[in-house]
């Protein structure tokens, strides 16, 4: 369960939201150019700090503007896939995969992320660097979504 | 190519030389750097009664014959020695050089040092700055040094803790508190105005200390060039030299 | 990008009288005397001296500049606050300080009567005349070159990267570690060669501030100017190992990094 509550000015955009989303589902937030989508998203995952804001996830409070809480992004437990999906060039796939999970040997890291790839059909590609990550950009924007790897990662 | 840069590059530096015109005639001097002050002092008197505009260069007497050697287009050149002229004269880099003034080696250090002779020089940890070995204040320093019983020579060279490529930075050091003491010439510390003393040193360790100048031999005003040749020796740059504490020849 | 035939015709000539222009004196170096000569005078003691000293000042002061220098250019590219410009602004002075200059500032900042002289003394460290101040002299005139590298190199990553390794649960010190850095790289590293160059090259701060004396301060440009008037095949020796050295540490940093610290416009 996830519910966020935000006002914020950010550039030329004057943000007043509430949106709540509960286990299981899906929400769509659609608008114009400009509208506040990106920035409601930002909000959540503790890229954006608003002026007022209250963000709570699974019983967990990350945002609460009044009480004077607020955890870190890197802290929430909030995978966010990016626009312009923002892989890390100087990483293979499977390293960028990998990024989050610390604490484990090399081996079993790169096993786990390779075992995401091959769930999404791109096990052979594991090692491939930066030219094959925007091959593999271009044929997730031809599908209209973002692409598998950047999803494996999040 | 390069010729049309250098060709662009000449064209912008030169002035109207020679032969009437209302331009002054352009007079490249290149002399050690012990007589800075006085030459920059006398240089717009010689400049005024001789319709010149001279160009003064200082840096060490070795640097500056190093580079007449290399075809620098120099017209005068005044050293601190009449070794490096004799040289210059032998390899028929200049014209007959002559003798025009004279100076005195001392032992310099800051106006509240408790140094007061060559001996304190001796004591560890006292930081000595010299000339180089080729630049003349270096030689005449080294000079006198080997007058000096060997051990004692030895223990002062021993604390020299620079070289310095020409008299100024010998003289800066000492200003700035970076050195305790250093071998100049007592026209160097005239020039500091206080910040620095001398100590004289005995008479039998002073080496004959004696400046010697020529004309260049492919200067570009061999004419101008002895006017300010004999100028050191008597007129106005002579006086100023005096000034500043250089002696006349012997 | 098609060029109307006189433009084109135009920008080459302009570049081949640049490249004769820079590359004639370095040519000269190696033409002026034989092999044989540079390598018997390399193998001087004095040579010699000024060789090793020259490579472990700079080794030190490079090493300075990018622990020093490579987080606080990251702070001057990634946050905005009051007095940034004029920040920048000093971290960038000896850039434009002539080198005496910056030999007379070190003197009286640091020197033996300057502002923070006693606090130096008093903390028992020697700097004019001895190897340290020649590492101190080199850093000051050097690090301009990389801060301002860097902080382009940083500031042109892309945000989003840094966002994403804030979401993948990667603190922001991780994430300087671990993304930052190596996207950067390349400008980094280009960076480090202006400033090591500079630092090979340094003289007339190094004169003032630290001295000349075999072994100890005097490095190899200071050595050349030392046997200019009385060894100039030895001092065309040295030059030569200088220009050899800076070239090797250029190409180095090109081939490892490629087009991108090339510069100019990259093919996509």
């Amino acid at each position: 369960m996830l519910s966020v509550e935000a006002r914020a000015t950010v550039g030329a955009l004057r943000l007043d939201v509430a949106v709540a989303v509960d286990p299981g589902e899906c929400l769509a937030l659609a608008g114009p150019s400009g509208a506040g989508k990106t920035s409601v998203l930002r909000v959540a995952a503790g890229l954006l700090r608003p002026a007022q804001g209250l963000v709570e996830a699974n019983g967990e409070t990350w945002l609460d503007t009044e009480g004077g809480i607020e955890v870190p992004a890197e802290r929430r437990r909030c995978g966010y896939v990016f626009q312009d999906y923002a892989l890390f060039p100087h990483l293979t796939a499977w390293q960028n995969v990998a990024y989050p999970l610390r604490r484990l040997g090399r081996r079993e890291r790169r096993a786990r992320a390779v075992g995401l790839l091959e769930r999404l059909g791109l096990g052979e590609r594991a090692d491939a660097r930066r030219r094959l990550n925007h091959e593999i950009t271009a044929r997730g924007l031809s599908q209209g979504a973002p692409p598998p790897r950047s999803r494996a990662r999040a | 190519m390069l010729g049309a840069c250098a060709a662009i590059a000449a064209g912008c530096g030169s002035d109207d030389g020679g032969g009437g015109g209302s331009a002054s005639t352009r007079l490249v001097v290149s002399a050690a750097a012990s007589m800075k002050e006085a030459l920059t002092a006398c240089a717009p008197q010689f400049d005024k009664a001789d319709d010149a505009s001279v160009k003064l260069s200082f840096a060490g007497s070795d640097e500056l014959a190093a580079q007449i050697r290399q075809g620098a287009k120099v017209d005068v050149y005044a050293a601190a020695n009449t070794k490096l002229p004799d040289q210059l004269h032998t390899d028929g880099r200049i014209d007959t050089p002559v003798k025009f003034a004279t100076n005195e080696l001392v032992l310099a250090v800051r106006g509240d040092s408790r140094i007061d002779s060559i001996d304190d020089l001796t004591k560890s940890g006292t930081k000595l700055v010299i000339g180089s070995a080729s630049v003349p204040i270096g030689s005449y320093t080294r000079e006198t040094l080997a007058k000096l019983p060997p051990d004692q020579k030895k223990a002062i060279l021993a604390n020299a803790r620079s070289n310095e490529p020409d008299v100024k930075g010998i003289v800066g050091k000492l200003a700035q508190g970076a050195a305790d003491a250093g071998f100049v010439y007592v026209t160097d510390v005239n020039a500091t105005k206080g910040k620095v003393k001398a100590i004289k040193l005995p008479k039998q360790l002073e080496p004959q200390v004696t400046y010697g100048a020529g004309v260049v031999s492919k200067a570009a005003q061999p004419g101008l060039a002895k006017k300010f040749v004999d100028g050191l020796t008597q007129g106005d740059c002579a006086d100023a030299l005096h000034k500043a504490g250089f002696g006349p020849v012997p | 990008m098609r060029r109307p035939r006189w433009f084109g015709v135009v920008l080459a000539v302009s570049l081949a009288i640049a490249l004769t222009f820079l590359t004639v004196p370095v040519v000269a170096i190696f033409v002026g005397s034989s092999p044989a000569d540079l390598i018997s005078s390399l193998g001087e003691r004095g040579s010699l001296d000024a060789l090793w000293l020259s490579l472990r000042t700079t080794t030190i002061s490079i090493a300075i500049i990018l622990i020093v220098g490579t987080p606080a250019a990251y702070l001057l590219a990634s946050r905005s606050f009051r007095g940034k410009a004029l920040v920048v602004t000093l971290i960038e002075l000896p850039l434009v300080l002539p080198p005496a200059v910056a030999g007379i500032a070190l003197l009286a900042a640091v020197g033996p009567a300057g502002i923070l002289g006693g606090a130096v003394e008093a903390a028992g460290i020697e700097l004019s005349l001895t190897t340290a101040g020649v590492v101190v002299a080199l850093t000051f005139v050097s690090s301009p070159f990389y801060v301002r590298q860097a902080m382009a190199a940083f500031a042109a990553v892309d945000r989003s990267l840094l966002d994403a390794s804030r979401t993948l649960g990667a603190s922001e010190a991780r994430g300087f570690l671990r993304v930052m850095i190596p996207v950067a790289l390349p400008g980094l590293a280009s960076g480090m060669a202006l400033a090591l160059g500079r630092a090979l090259g340094e003289f007339g701060a190094t004169l003032m501030f630290a001295g000349s004396f075999q072994g100890v301060t005097q490095t190899v440009p200071l050595a050349i100017y030392d046997r200019f008037s009385t060894d100039f095949d030895s001092a065309l020796a040295l030059s030569a190992v200088l220009v050899a050295l800076s070239a090797a540490i250029l190409l180095a940093v090109k081939f490892v990094h490629g087009g991108a610290a090339l510069g100019g416009w990259q093919a996509e």
